[in-house]
């Protein structure tokens, strides 16, 4: 049998009491399982493998650094379609998501916090929290979703694209927050406050690359947002001028493609020229982009008033190097990486992830139940 | 940008959707070169199709109305029906050249503008095209002597083309025509007057 | 253990390939009653067929050997040879009914790893067999269902120009996979069609139907990827006798396969075209195939004959929206959409869209847990 019913057991976990620091941890109840499941991280991987696991009846605690929950989505305008007809960028979803989360009955949710210790193995793991008081949290959990998410590669080490020297240069995050700011108004370009009218996207900056300091990969996710970006402008104003420096334009998958005619639609210009040709040097009225334009087979320049580089996402995976991204299952057995951490990957597929690393999680915390670790445990 | 120039600003891009037929379709192309492999005449062509519509975007006005390749179109539609997003690349092609001839920007010699030119005169005459007519225009239109070479030269094929009855020299005396050409020729006109009224505030 | 077919409490998976199986274990795994259905006469779908030809996009350690050890467990019961025909009902309460085919489906995978004998439809006693056919219905219960119904290769004989059908030597993909393949008809040798010769000069031409509003509108995504690695494949296979042209629009490899990608863009016997083919003949003399085009980067016309021609042909839904076994909202190209309206029917891999095995594995997991949630609803207390 698999046990008893799911959520049944929503006093036991971290919540239980608080304790000293350095306390031993709490004894375990006779034969008691723990079926809460530790998510660690309340970006849309961890918020969404919280709700999902809520919502398949397993008690959930969910741990956040920062004071909000929602993680980069949160810093984002819209979010590129998700369906048919795959033609306008949509609302993120981040406020209802984190809405339904800190809601969930099913769902304790731990802000400004971290967890500062976790022992044992599947059904009884002992974790202890640091609430941002100082106080710290002890308790049980079944299993550990750890969805800590990405950090964006830092753009100042791209100097020959004018990032640090002109205010005006800045990284599609960036661009995110100046869109969040406008609020469907005019976008403004730093330097001074006006209306960024001719703007020019710049793909792969910093990635796809062995020079040093560059991310070797591509980050998978920064041609959608590109083209979702130079459309936050078509569609305020036709008369705004975006071009997309590319080489190879990635918009992979059921919806991809008619995103990207959809842009053509609206306007948006699309070029191919490496990042590597592609040189900034400052202009009368803003910066001037100048690239070998691989059709025309000539330099070309173009004067801009914002720049936006598409950079990419490295794991926030404990260490500082960019690779390796962790694996689904860390060892020991019982934790799960969901989301940016595995791989980089957009907020749709972090939100996928998220929801796979639940099932995982209850899995494990299912087989624990019956006493087993291994594969096919059910047969009885 | 360059002396002056200002590369891939969206004006002459703005124009060509205006002005062009089936000039918004320039904004589609998302250069695959399938329509420049396509093309029949493409080893002719100074820039094949998809460059020419990079070209506009590039906001090259100059460079694309007065090149010759916009008038290597025969319409075979190969193109058409070979592209990925659905471009009527020869209508825009087309567009292009008589776009550039309205404005008077075409470049002068160019044979397959020639070639136009008369079967278009050709054809309003009467409303039918007289072929043995428009034949001996284009054979002569660099005066007798080349047209003389070149009438020995295609010979054989033009007594092919009488005995399978094709082309009839007798038509070149008579020929036949519509109902009413002067009411047909009065719908070129309105039709004519109707484009140029498009383009007119164009000067600037 | 007295067992019916399927109650509302089972997750019916539709669909024995990588996402079915996927799909169908993490359920299990989760403690659910699952009842894993497949149309032909063993599981493992494309994956199994195509793992050996592609070891990086279908690593078989990490994906199939492993599912199929994991068959046995027994709240999860395999049925082959069973279609299912029609699907009525609602969320939790889902009624599947099903066509078995003869002989009677008791295989599960490899035949030393059959299933369990109590798998066995008898549950429904009127399940007599056509006379005629030897088939028998067999109805079913789901509380939810998983689609995994995955793709089908595009029919390259649509794509007109490119004259696979009239010249022997244009093969599919998935033709050159079972070329590549030690275990296939040539023993792993690249020999063409045409006159068995070994193809030395190899072309693979990118974006066969995908992109492409005359075939399928979107970018099937494993594509490139798969001709990388068969190129790759050419390369390791032929050593300096090779002589590779990919022709392409937009490489679109994503993540750490850009390793893939820049090994075989660096290897000098690989050569990189920016152009869609626009036609393929068939030279006069040779016989052998003749790619037209010509290259975006540079302008350059070309006609370059050789020996054997790839196409690299895209993905759709392998049972298309139309012949779906009831109403659901699909995206243009057919592929199943992630919509409330479609109850709790959940769609799994390549149903759902284009994906490479670790994303149809990573949805497959997904659909699991919405299936999970539901049935966990119906049922409330797991007994």
């Amino acid at each position: 049998m698999v046990g008893d019913g799911p959520g049944d057991r929503a006093a036991d976990g971290p919540e239980a009491g608080p304790e000293r620091a350095n306390a031993p941890p709490t004894p375990r109840r006779e034969g008691g399982l723990s079926r809460r499941i530790l998510v660690v991280g309340g970006g849309v991987a961890g918020m969404t493998a919280a709700l999902e696991a809520a919502k398949a009846g397993y008690p959930v605690t969910l741990v956040e650094q920062g004071p909000q929950l929602g993680g980069a989505l949160a810093g984002l305008w819209k979010r590129a379609a998700v369906r048919s007809p795959f033609r306008h960028p949509v609302d993120t979803g981040v406020e209802a998501l984190a809405e339904a989360v800190s809601t969930h009955p099913g769902v304790r949710v731990h802000r400004s916090a971290g967890v500062v210790r976790v022992a044992g193995a599947p059904g009884r793991f002992t974790v202890v929290l640091a609430e941002g008081n100082g106080a710290r949290v002890a308790g049980q959990v079944g299993a550990i979703v750890l969805a800590s998410g990405f950090r964006p590669y830092d753009a100042r080490r791209l100097p020959e694209l004018g990032y640090g020297e002109s205010p005006d240069v800045v990284t599609q995050l960036e661009l995110e927050t100046l869109a969040k700011k406008a609020s469907g108004g005019p976008i403004r370009r730093p330097s001074d406050d006006a209306e960024a009218r001719r703007v020019v996207f710049v793909q792969c900056a910093g990635q796809r690359s062995r020079t040093q300091g560059h991310l070797p990969y591509c980050s998978g996710h920064c041609c959608l947002a590109s083209v979702k970006q130079a459309m936050y402008f078509k569609d305020r104003d036709p008369g705004i001028e975006t071009l997309v420096l590319h080489d190879d334009l990635r918009t992979p998958g059921v919806g991809g493609e008619d995103f990207y005619r959809s842009a053509q639609e609206k306007g948006v210009t699309f070029v191919r020229a490496r990042v590597d040709g592609v040189v900034l040097s400052p202009g009368p009225g803003g910066p001037v982009v100048s690239f070998p334009d691989q059709v025309l087979g000539e330099n070309v320049s173009v004067e801009a008033d914002l720049v936006v580089l598409a950079t990419g996402m490295v794991p926030v995976s404990g260490t500082d190097s960019p690779l390796p991204w962790l694996p689904r299952e860390a060892r020991p057995t019982g934790i799960f990486a969901a989301g940016a951490v595995r791989r980089p990957m957009d907020s749709s597929e972090a939100a996928e992830d998220g929801a796979g690393a639940a099932l995982k999680a209850i899995q494990a915390v299912e087989k624990a139940a019956l006493g087993r670790s291994g594969p096919s445990p059910f047969r009885s | 940008m360059g002396e002056g120039r200002k590369d891939y600003r969206g004006d002459f891009l703005a124009e060509v959707e205006a002005r062009v037929e089936e000039g918004e379709w320039v904004k589609m192309c998302m250069q695959c070169g399938v329509c420049s492999g396509s093309c029949p005449l493409g080893p002719d062509w100074e820039h094949p199709p998809h460059e020419i519509f990079q070209w506009i975007r590039a906001n090259r006005r100059a460079e694309v109305l007065g090149s010759p390749s916009v008038w290597m179109c025969t319409s075979c539609h190969a193109c058409v029906v070979r592209c990925p997003r659905g471009v009527p690349v020869a209508h825009v092609m087309h567009g292009l050249a008589h776009y550039a001839a309205r404005l008077g920007l075409a470049p002068p010699g160019q044979p397959t503008r020639r070639l136009a030119e008369r079967f278009w005169e050709n054809m309003t005459r009467t409303g039918r095209v007289n072929e043995p007519r428009l034949a001996l225009s284009l054979l002569f239109a660099n005066g007798p002597g080349e047209g003389l070479r070149t009438a020995l030269r295609m010979k054989d094929a033009g007594l092919d083309l009488v005995r399978a009855g094709r082309l009839s020299p007798l038509a070149a005396l008579a020929g036949d025509g519509v109902e009413d050409p002067a009411g047909l020729r009065a719908v070129l006109e309105k039709a004519r007057a109707i484009e140029l009224a498009k383009t007119a505030a164009l000067e600037d | 253990m007295s067992e019916v077919v399927a109650t509302t409490r089972t997750i019916l998976v539709v669909g024995g390939g990588i996402s079915g199986m996927t799909a169908a274990l993490e359920a299990a795994e989760a403690g659910a009653d699952v009842l894993l259905l497949e149309k032909g006469a063993s599981l493992g779908g494309w994956v199994s067929q195509l793992s050996r030809g592609h070891p990086t996009l279908c690593p078989p350690a990490r994906t199939l050997e492993d599912e199929l050890r994991r068959l046995g467990a027994g709240r999860l019961r395999v049925l082959t040879r069973a279609e299912v025909v029609r699907i009525d009902g609602q969320p939790g309460d889902y009624t599947a009914t099903v066509r078995l085919a003869p002989p009677a489906p008791r295989e599960v995978g490899n035949a030393d790893r059959s299933g369990d004998p109590d798998a066995s439809p008898d549950a429904d006693p009127d399940a007599v067999p056509n006379p005629d056919t030897g088939e028998r219905k067999l109805r079913v219960k789901a509380g939810a269902v998983v689609w995994a119904t995955g793709w089908r290769p595009y029919d390259a004989a649509k794509i007109e120009p490119y004259g696979y059908g009239r010249i022997p030597d244009v093969v599919s993909s998935l033709d050159f996979a079972r070329l590549a393949d030690p275990l296939g008809p040539t023993g792993g040798r690249l020999l063409r069609p045409s006159d068995g010769r070994e193809a030395r000069r190899v072309a693979f031409v990118l974006c066969a139907g995908s992109r492409d509003k005359n075939h399928l509108r979107h970018c099937s995504r494993v594509c490139c990827a798969a001709a990388l690695e068969q190129a790759a494949h050419v390369t390791g296979h032929l050593g300096d006798e090779a002589d590779v042209t990919l022709y392409y629009v937009d490489i679109r490899v994503t993540g750490s396969l850009e390793d893939l990608y820049r090994k075989v863009r660096s290897d000098p016997r690989v050569k990189f075209v920016r152009s869609k083919v626009a036609q393929i003949t068939r030279d006069a003399h040779t016989g052998s195939p003749v790619l037209h085009g010509v290259a975006t980067e540079g302008g350059q016309r070309y006609a370059r004959v050789h020996d054997l021609v790839v196409l690299a042909v895209g993905m759709e839904p392998g049972v298309p929206g139309d012949a779906l076994p009831l109403r659901l909202v699909t995206h243009a190209g057919g592929f199943v959409a992630p919509d409330p309206a479609n109850g709790a029917i959940f769609a799994a891999g390549c149903a759902a869209e284009p994906l490479d095995v670790s994303r149809c594995v990573q949805h497959a997991t997904v659909a699991a847990l919405r299936a999970l949630q539901v049935v966990r609803r119906v049922g409330g207390v797991e007994g």
